[in-house]
């Protein structure tokens, strides 16, 4: 299942992380990618076609609570921390532009 | 002499030494005690604390903020005290002072979990543990470095410059948790609170001569804890001694409404720690290594050999899966929360861009990504929630053997500065032997058990799940047979 990570398949998950990376350290990632690829694939190993999957180990399902409304942060709290904002609300960048 | 002169002298001489001592090296057990007798008071107790840190943290770069109000709380919890006799009845760690990793939420003091990312950040609400902690009395000294976002093991990673582990002037603390195993180490606190994903309380416990307790999964609450991988991340008490750290467990442990995964149980208590039962204790012979650090497996089988003259523990040893397979889980799975969980810094509503993250951040991001996205989730996410499940089984199988597991902690002593440069899987390889038990979510104890070049060595207890009450009570035993937890490395 590994292979070594191509330049553009870097690019690729870099843009999904919405990550600005410079070309040297598209290179190196391209080989220390690879390099932990390289580590799982060990797992190949096991016999894992009969077993399930497990996401959590509490074996707790369906934890919910009943739909009251709770105090919650207020507002000036919640933009306290945000460097930008405008009556009430935070100042988001834009996300789609005039030609 | 007359014996009754002699031991008279010898108890004024212990007195005198005991004097000597001074309060910020007590054991929670013993301030508590102090103050409820009222032979100190907190202020004293925190002033210590400060003191010691004031003299050392430049050098050793254990907190990275300090809370202003220490002081202030300390006096308060002085006044409540000289009040009502009973307050400890209500208040348990009324007027101790600890130490709290940085990526616990404190409301109003900044919180960053050492990554520039959050520099500025302060928090609007507090974390349930560090909550707990306020109730029951305790007074917050101050916030400990940590690897960025707790990403390593070696507290190098951070954005502040690593920490200096106590015991090596150029030695590294481990991690993640390793400021908070510095500031128990060299005594800037009475105790302190870490978190751990796979190993980051249990490891840096090791490297540090300090007592670690990683509790099961969800036996304390994450809420106000900035998310590593959600699935594994466990909070949980450094101490000086197994029975402090006991002790803190009971006050932090307890079902969240905040936290979905909490087990749900409203508290957790251990009423004894005498061991009058047959026990039978597995010893790991796979987590021996072959190329561990000189030293380091022979110390630990002195320590099983001290263990062994318990007659109730029964000795066996007992295989599990090659921790090879719980490193390529643990990578896998580690890194595709974490891709999804630093998702939400968009520098938007707090904190930096994204152009903030350092390049071991965007390491785990990346292969995160990169194993969740499409042509590959089969091959290995869903690969290694398989394995995760293979794990677990292993785990169960082995304790319908036996009721504990034992084994090192770390296969090797705390390592120099530096040793992390140009190393993409170092915290895998030093967290070997604790990554399996926190994939299954297991709970598990380091506690110091020798020393090699002067460097500390951790021995390991696993328990089942939910059963931290029987690696409590062997650690206890195994602190009342020796007294390797009660070395102190030279600050200075």
């Amino acid at each position: 299942m590994t292979k070594n990570l191509t330049i553009d398949e870097v690019k690729h998950i870099a843009k999904l992380l919405n990550l600005n990376l410079q070309e040297s350290e598209i290179k190196k990632l391209a080989g220390e990618l690879s390099e932990a690829a390289s580590y799982v694939e060990v797992l190949q190993e096991l016999d894992l076609d009969n077993t399930t999957e497990t996401a959590q180990v509490t074996g707790l399902t369906n934890i919910f609570r009943q739909d009251e409304v709770k105090s919650s942060l207020s507002q000036s709290d919640a933009l306290k921390n945000a460097k930008k904002t405008f009556d009430g609300y935070f100042v988001v960048p834009p996300t789609i532009r005039k030609k | 002499m007359p014996k009754k002169l002699l031991t008279a002298i010898l108890s004024c001489r212990q007195l005198l030494e005991k004097n000597k001592m001074q309060l910020n090296q007590l054991t929670l057990l013993e301030a508590l005690d102090g103050l409820k007798k009222k032979k100190f008071t907190s202020v004293e107790l925190t002033q210590a604390c400060l003191d010691q840190s004031q003299k050392f943290n430049d050098k050793y770069n254990i907190y990275l903020t300090f809370n202003d109000n220490a002081f202030t709380q300390a006096k308060q919890a002085d006044a409540e005290i000289a009040k009502d006799p009973k307050i400890f009845e209500r208040k348990p760690l009324l007027g101790i002072p600890y130490a709290l990793k940085d990526n616990f939420l404190t409301k109003d003091l900044r919180t960053t979990a050492s990554t520039k990312v959050l520099d500025n950040y302060i928090p609007v609400y507090e974390s349930t543990v560090s909550t707990r902690l306020k109730n029951a009395g305790a007074i917050l000294l101050g916030k400990t470095n940590m690897d960025a976002w707790a990403h390593g093991s070696s507290t190098e990673t951070s954005d502040y410059g690593p920490t200096i582990n106590p015991w090596g002037e150029k030695r590294l603390p481990g991690g993640s948790s390793g400021g908070s195993t510095a500031a128990v180490a060299s005594d800037m606190c009475i105790f302190a609170i870490g978190s751990e994903t796979a190993g980051s309380i249990r490891q840096p416990a090791s490297w540090c001569g300090v007592t670690g307790l990683k509790p099961s999964y969800g036996r304390c609450s994450r809420y106000g804890v900035i998310a590593m991988a959600s699935s594994t991340d466990s909070p949980g008490p450094i101490g000086k001694t197994i029975k402090d750290a006991k002790y803190i467990l009971e006050i932090i442990a307890g079902e969240d409404e905040y936290d979905g995964t909490s087990i749900k149980e409203k508290s957790w208590h251990l009423n004894s720690l005498e061991i009058k039962e047959k026990i039978r204790v597995g010893i790991v012979t796979d987590y021996f290594l072959k190329d561990a650090e000189k030293g380091v497996n022979e110390t630990v089988l002195k320590a099983i050999a001290d263990l062994q003259k318990n007659p109730n523990l029964e000795f066996t040893d007992v295989s599990l899966l090659d921790p090879k397979y719980a490193i390529a889980v643990y990578t896998i799975l580690q890194r595709s929360e974490v891709s999804s969980n630093l998702g939400r810094f968009d520098g938007i509503r707090y904190g930096n861009d994204r152009s903030f993250f350092a390049k071991e951040a965007k390491r785990r991001m990346m292969f995160g990504a990169y194993s969740l996205s499409s042509g590959y989730y089969d091959a290995y996410y869903k690969k290694a929630l398989k394995a995760r499940t293979a794990i677990v089984k292993d785990f169960e199988k082995v304790f319908t053997k036996v009721d504990v597991l034992i084994s090192p902690t770390s296969p090797c002593l705390a390592l120099p500065l530096g040793a992390t440069q140009g190393q993409a899987m170092f915290g895998e390889m030093q967290d070997i032997l604790v990554e399996a038990s926190s994939i299954a979510g297991l709970p598990g104890i380091s506690v110091s058990c020798g020393f090699v070049n002067q460097l500390p060595v951790g021995l390991q207890f696993i328990g089942k799940m939910k059963d931290e009450a029987m690696i409590i009570k062997l650690a206890a035993y195994y602190q009342t047979i020796t007294d390797w937890h009660k070395q102190k490395p030279e600050i200075k």
